[in-house]
């Protein structure tokens, strides 16, 4: 989490980071394997015309995103589900409490959610007591070191399998190997309790499908299949930029988003929940289900001609993956919260002007983000400036906590 | 984003004084002139048999941390004083372009510019070089100064007339693409757009020309040349969407083109970028000097001004005999003999 006071600072941060050596191989790897994979993914695609789709279809939505959300309202409420907008990151983190506190839960098992950083969540739960675990590896090592994402897709990517091994050992009492399957059976374990204990679930969402109030998430561990499985309460958060019309809508963006994100033509898993499932753990054998929308400034972001393309962003990471800066400080320089080129913009309208003054000048205006941006976002551009900002001020701004 | 912090918080001494100096050309122009008798305090180094030369003592405004490259010195004449006497005479010309020279170029790498011109001699290629073009406004953008960039625009769309002009060469793709750019400034000014419009369709980068326009064959060079690596710039790979014109030149021109890692991953410079954050600029240089060491070519080849600078800078500071050369030099040194 970058919050440095001013670029003198930032500087000093940012030198500590090129003198981590550690953090530099690591990210080095990364970033040279990264665009073969991409482009074994896309083998026999035209990604271009793939990213066309999803500009058009994340636009049309966003420009009636007021309507879909009702929409989606209608469906999931008919489906037996509870619908709730928060207009601040602070709504949000009330609403959530307030369930819980409501449904008698104080153990938490929670997936991957960028929106959930986006308002602090975990911090939030844990500051009212409530027992709070990260359930995707990645997000459970960073827990257990107290630290941020590093980047949106692979929040530990900062760190090594030694490092990891360490932290495993100190959190288990017990010496473990630096061999990756082991390590991953060693969170296995130590997490398999949590699902079962757990009492809410809170998960993201990548789609919510305004016809039949259905959501939908991508993950490669199974982990949010779980908890919104086991635990008799499940909330889903998620921001209004990602409700689209339909299953139709969404395919296009799950053609591109694995792909682009990780490399993959598809993720391990793709799950799609609608309404409440059967739940012995609940009363009357039913889940009960809340999902939270978070606005925190995106409608007036959807009504700007030039800013509403960055609610296109379906979050795959990719243009961290390609920025010769990331590349070289990593995630927790370069990003408040949101990490990447779009990390710089996300920063200024959901973390505000102090958080991001910094950040905003740590772009080599290289353009790999642009070339890669799985919603066609013009990131550089956004980044430097635009006519229609100047000369038509967006007042009325909601900022984030 | 960067702008409007800018307007909210106050401008910064450096954006502010970097956009005081570019709104007035004369002025600006004499201060790139005067840059020249300042930096004799520096004394002068050369390599590359006197073809790279670079300020001897780092001025002491540059921290520690800015020691990573050589630096290189002013031209003592800028191409725009020059050009009158370079100029070809062209009776029945098939091409009537005009040169976009950028600051860079003009006052710093004029030999760039006038490899150009040596290359497009005896093609039937006018050249004018209009004189009160000024600085694209690259770097005006880039520190959110964007009043000033405005009126730099206006200057040089004012200074080309496009209508007699089959293109606006230009061989700097970072000027290129921000050229490119300019309808986008004027999206609410319908008057100045269609005049942006009409300029930016006629920009092209001079690896697109030669190979495109003018298509220049194998004949046109000496075949049997040494090995050469080329490193994609970042406005040219992604800005223009320049992928394979330049490598089927080294290939014309007689190169022994070997393919380095990573060729279209940015060099560092970034313009201001690497005064603002020399350390990372470093750190992403190296990597490329890596792939340049491991590629092991006799002459490294790419398409701008500021990567020639920060490449040949970082080279000669690990006292490497790679040689670094704009694609106009790589051309012209192979140009055979009619």
């Amino acid at each position: 989490m970058q919050q440095a006071k001013d670029l003198k600072t930032y500087r000093e941060e940012l030198g500590e980071a090129i003198d981590n050596t550690f953090l530099h191989n690591t990210m080095d790897k990364f970033a040279r394997a990264y665009p073969q994979g991409r482009e074994n993914a896309f083998t026999g695609l035209d990604p271009q015309a793939l990213i066309a789709e999803v500009v058009e279809s994340k636009d049309s939505a966003i420009g009636r995103m007021e309507e879909l959300y009702q929409e989606f309202k209608k469906n999931a409420e008919a489906a037996g589900v509870q619908v709730h907008l928060a207009r601040t990151a602070a709504e949000a983190t009330d609403i959530i409490t307030r369930i819980a506190r409501e449904e008698g839960c104080s153990r938490v098992v929670k997936s991957k959610s960028m929106t959930a950083e986006e308002v602090r969540l975990s911090r939030h739960l844990a500051g009212e007591g409530m027992d709070i675990t990260e359930a995707d590896l990645g997000e459970w090592i960073i827990q257990l070191r107290h630290e941020g994402p590093s980047h949106m897709v692979l929040p530990a990517i900062h760190l090594s399998r030694d490092q990891v091994a360490e932290l495993f050992s100190e959190v288990t009492g017990a010496l473990q190997s630096n061999d990756i399957e082991k390590l991953v059976k060693v969170a296995r374990r130590e997490l398999r309790v949590k699902f079962a204990e757990g009492d809410m679930g809170v998960s993201g969402a990548n789609f919510c499908l305004a016809d039949s109030g259905t959501i939908g998430f991508v993950t490669n561990e199974g982990n949010a299949r779980l908890l919104t499985t086991l635990p008799r309460v499940h909330v889903a958060l998620m921001g209004l930029d990602k409700v689209v019309p339909n299953l139709h809508e969404a395919l296009k963006v799950l053609r591109v988003l694995p792909r682009n994100a990780t490399g993959q033509a598809i993720t391990s898993y793709v799950t799609w929940i609608h309404g409440p499932v059967e739940c012995k753990a609940a009363r009357n054998d039913r889940k009960i289900f809340h999902i939270v929308f978070l606005d925190n400034g995106r409608t007036t972001l959807a009504k700007d001609p030039l800013f509403s393309q960055i609610l296109r962003c379906v979050r795959c990471g990719a243009c961290a993956n390609v920025c010769p800066v990331f590349r070289m400080v990593g995630g927790h320089h370069f990003g408040h919260i949101y990490v990447g080129a779009i990390g710089l913009i996300f920063t200024y309208f959901f973390h505000g002007r102090d958080n991001a003054k910094n950040l905003v000048k740590n772009c080599i205006n290289c353009q790999a983000c642009k070339s890669v941006c799985a919603a066609g976002i013009d990131l550089p551009r956004l980044r430097r400036w635009s006519r229609a900002f100047r000369t038509r001020r967006a007042t009325n701004w909601t900022p984030g906590c | 984003m960067v702008a409007r912090i800018q307007d909210q918080e106050g401008h910064e001494l450096d954006s502010r004084l970097l956009s005081l100096a570019m709104s007035n050309r004369r002025f600006f122009h004499g201060l790139l002139r005067s840059a020249r008798f300042a930096q004799k305090a520096f004394g002068v180094k050369t390599s590359d048999g006197g073809k790279a030369r670079f300020v001897r003592h780092l001025p002491m405004l540059l921290s520690k941390e800015h020691r990573f490259r050589e630096i290189p010195r002013m031209a003592d004449t800028p191409f725009r004083d020059k050009f009158p006497k370079l100029r070809e005479k062209v009776d029945h010309p098939r091409f009537t372009v005009a040169l976009f020279g950028g600051c860079a170029q003009d006052f710093m790498f004029p030999e760039h510019l006038e490899a150009g011109l040596e290359t497009f001699r005896g093609r039937q290629t006018d050249v004018r070089y209009p004189m009160s073009q000024t600085c694209c406004g690259l770097p005006l953008m880039m520190m959110g100064e964007t009043a000033a960039e405005l009126q730099t625009a206006k200057q040089n769309i004012k200074a080309f007339d496009p209508a007699t002009l089959d293109n606006i060469v230009t061989l700097c793709p970072s000027c290129a693409s921000h050229l490119k750019n300019y309808p986008n400034l004027f999206e609410n000014d319908p008057e100045w757009r269609l005049m942006a419009e009409r300029f930016a369709e006629k920009i092209i980068d001079y690896s697109s020309f030669m190979h495109d326009k003018l298509g220049v064959g194998a004949e046109d060079f000496d075949q049997g040349g040494p090995r050469a690596a080329y490193h994609a710039p970042c406005h040219l790979c992604r800005g223009l969407g320049v992928h394979d014109a330049p490598r089927e030149l080294l290939r014309t021109g007689g190169y022994d083109y070997v393919e380095m890692q990573e060729e279209e991953v940015c060099c560092g410079f970034g313009g201001s970028y690497s005064v603002k954050f020399p350390r990372i600029s470093e750190q992403i240089l190296k990597n490329k000097l890596d792939h340049i060491r491991e590629a092991d070519p006799s002459v490294l080849v790419t398409d701008c001004p500021g990567c020639v600078m920060q490449i040949r800078g970082g080279l000669a500071k690990h006292e490497s005999n790679v040689r670094v050369r704009h694609m106009s030099e790589a051309l012209a040194e192979r140009l055979r003999e009619k």
